[in-house]
């Protein structure tokens, strides 16, 4: 859905996905601008998320609705990791690859405090895996054909094209073949 | 013309469904906009199938599902849920609930009609199964309903008809130590996709012609969910002309999901008072689960030999007929040992005779 309040507004296109806390799963729409999720997410001049049409769940119990509401203000820090089904609410290539035309798939196992994603990054050439930590600016990473089971319930998988990462709560990374 | 309900109370999917089954492909449909306008116009109406989002104001879509899958007016009606939680764990939570299907609302508009064709086409099918699915329960353990069970269905094979005895009973009766065979495989080596192609290796045919899907020898790993039940049942309806499940008077999920799906549920108790008691208690809690009386048969079986209870005492405490009274037959226990069930073993022994007209007058009702 893509609206047009002026023509000096941002153009606004609603990302749908899945928003894990360490707690809770919170599917809801976002609204985002032509830099999509992932330039949202890393966006420092805004500390939270707005969601919309937001549907509220233990992450122990993933699939029943215990909370629903149309507005939710998420603050980012506590955002763990985020499921996308599918990449086009990422937002631009380039941006999500800072500006690299060439970048090289390496499988990685990354675990943040409460889950475990595997799936593929895109790093510029033969780098090593701890550019993913300690270079650039930005947040929030991304995890292509992404799977994450919630160490507290490792049964439940969540799987999408995409799953963005918050850095700050990475506790390891580990190429996997 | 073929009729759908969709309900969901998103305008943009409610504008789809109207574009493209309403005016390209001919369907009649009925938008209801949350979950209890859906259930009021799924019992208001008949349809073929219907579309249920899970994310909904109000009640969620498994609430709903769950609603529509008691009721038996929509229990039989194709449901698919389309909902943005589409996940692993989404697609078990809405199977479990009852949906037949579950669609991602990113699925193409290609996928939408695979999918309602095939569960249509699924249902159509499981209702065209001339199969009649019978169930004996015991009002508790030691009251002889496994044996009964056995006994059942294999008068039906004598009457030359094609039966399959489902034991879900493992720890009250177990149906394959009567028949002396092995407990595996079980149901509880069902694989997630459950139809006729995949249930057939699990069965095994009794030297009485009965086939037997086993419960398992140990606690199962997990119960069978409503969902597979039904699959599970529908399958065996369809190769089957009986399908008789022993029931665990434990009565639990999947039992209950049984007593709540049987054409006939026999109730099995002895003339003694306390089985009488629980006879009793078991009733009223057939009725808080709101089976309907006229499918419901009382037994009384004479499992021991002093057993001295009369009738009319028990049609007192039950406050109904009795159904049928099956007497104290000795040569059951040679029947045991041998495991063959007594109406093939022993055609001349007293009981063989009782049984059979059970299963004469189940199949009359």
């Amino acid at each position: 859905m893509t609206t047009t309040n002026s023509s000096t507004a941002p153009i606004l296109k609603m990302a749908s996905g899945d928003f894990f806390t360490a707690s809770y799963r919170m599917t809801g729409n976002v609204a985002t601008t032509a830099s999509g999720l992932f330039g949202l997410l890393n966006d420092k001049a805004r500390a939270s998320l707005n969601l919309e049409e937001v549907y509220v769940s233990y992450v122990s119990n993933p699939s029943a609705i215990i909370e629903q509401s149309s507005t939710a203000y998420l603050p980012k820090s506590a955002v763990e990791i985020v499921v996308l089904p599918k990449t086009a609410s990422l937002g631009p290539e380039a941006l999500i690859r800072g500006g690299f035309s060439r970048v090289v798939q390496h499988k990685v196992l990354i675990t943040t405090h409460h889950y475990e994603v595997r799936g593929s990054v895109e790093l510029p050439g033969q780098m090593e895996l701890d550019v993913l930590l300690t270079e650039g600016s930005s947040n929030f990473i991304v995890m292509y054909s992404a799977t994450a089971n919630p160490c507290m319930n490792p049964k439940a998988t969540f799987s999408g094209e995409a799953i963005i990462v918050n850095r700050r709560c990475v506790d390891f990374i580990a190429r996997q073949n | 013309m073929a009729t759908l309900l969709l309900i969901d109370d998103s305008p943009e999917v409610q504008r789809l469904f109207q574009v493209a089954f309403k005016n390209k492909l001919g369907y009649e449909i009925v938008i209801a906009a949350n979950g209890e306008a859906g259930i009021e116009a799924a019992h208001r109406a008949s349809f073929d199938v219907i579309v249920l989002d899970v994310m909904m104001p109000g009640m969620d879509g498994y609430t709903v599902a769950r609603q529509l899958r008691q009721d038996p007016k929509t229990k039989d009606v194709p449901i698919i849920m389309y909902t943005a939680r589409a996940q692993p764990t989404d697609k078990t939570a809405a199977l479990e609930a009852g949906a037949d299907a579950i669609l991602s609302k990113l699925s193409t508009f290609d996928d939408i009609m695979a999918t309602i064709k095939e569960v249509t086409k699924a249902k159509s099918a499981a209702t065209a199964a001339s199969g009649q699915v019978i169930g004996v329960l015991g009002c508790r353990g030691g009251v002889g309903a496994t044996t009964l069970a056995v006994n059942v269905a294999a008068s039906y094979v004598r009457r030359g008809q094609r039966a399959c005895l489902l034991d879900l009973a493992p720890l009250s009766g177990h149906a394959a130590l009567v028949l002396r065979m092995s407990p595996k495989p079980s149901w509880d080596d069902l694989p997630g996709e459950i139809n006729n192609e995949t249930v057939q290796p699990l069965l095994r045919q009794h030297a009485s012609g009965v086939y037997l899907l086993a419960a398992p020898p140990q606690p199962p790993s997990s119960e069978i969910s409503n969902h597979s039940f039904n699959r599970l049942s529908q399958a065996l309806a369809s190769v089957f002309n009986v399908v008789v499940i022993n029931c665990s008077p434990a009565l639990d999920a999947t039992s209950r999901t049984a007593v709540a799906a049987v054409s006939r549920l026999l109730l099995v108790t002895s003339p003694e008072v306390t089985a009488v008691q629980a006879a009793k208690g078991m009733m009223s809690y057939l009725h808080s689960l709101s089976l309907p009386a006229e499918r419901l048969r009382v037994v009384v079986n004479h499992s021991a030999k002093d057993m001295t209870l009369p009738s009319a005492n028990i049609v007192m405490a039950l406050g109904r007929t009795i159904d049928a009274e099956l007497p104290f037959d000795e040569s059951q226990a040679g029947a045991l040992l041998q495991g063959m069930p007594l109406v093939t073993l022993a055609k001349s022994a007293p009981l063989p005779p009782y049984v059979l007209g059970l299963a004469s007058l189940l199949q009359k009702m």
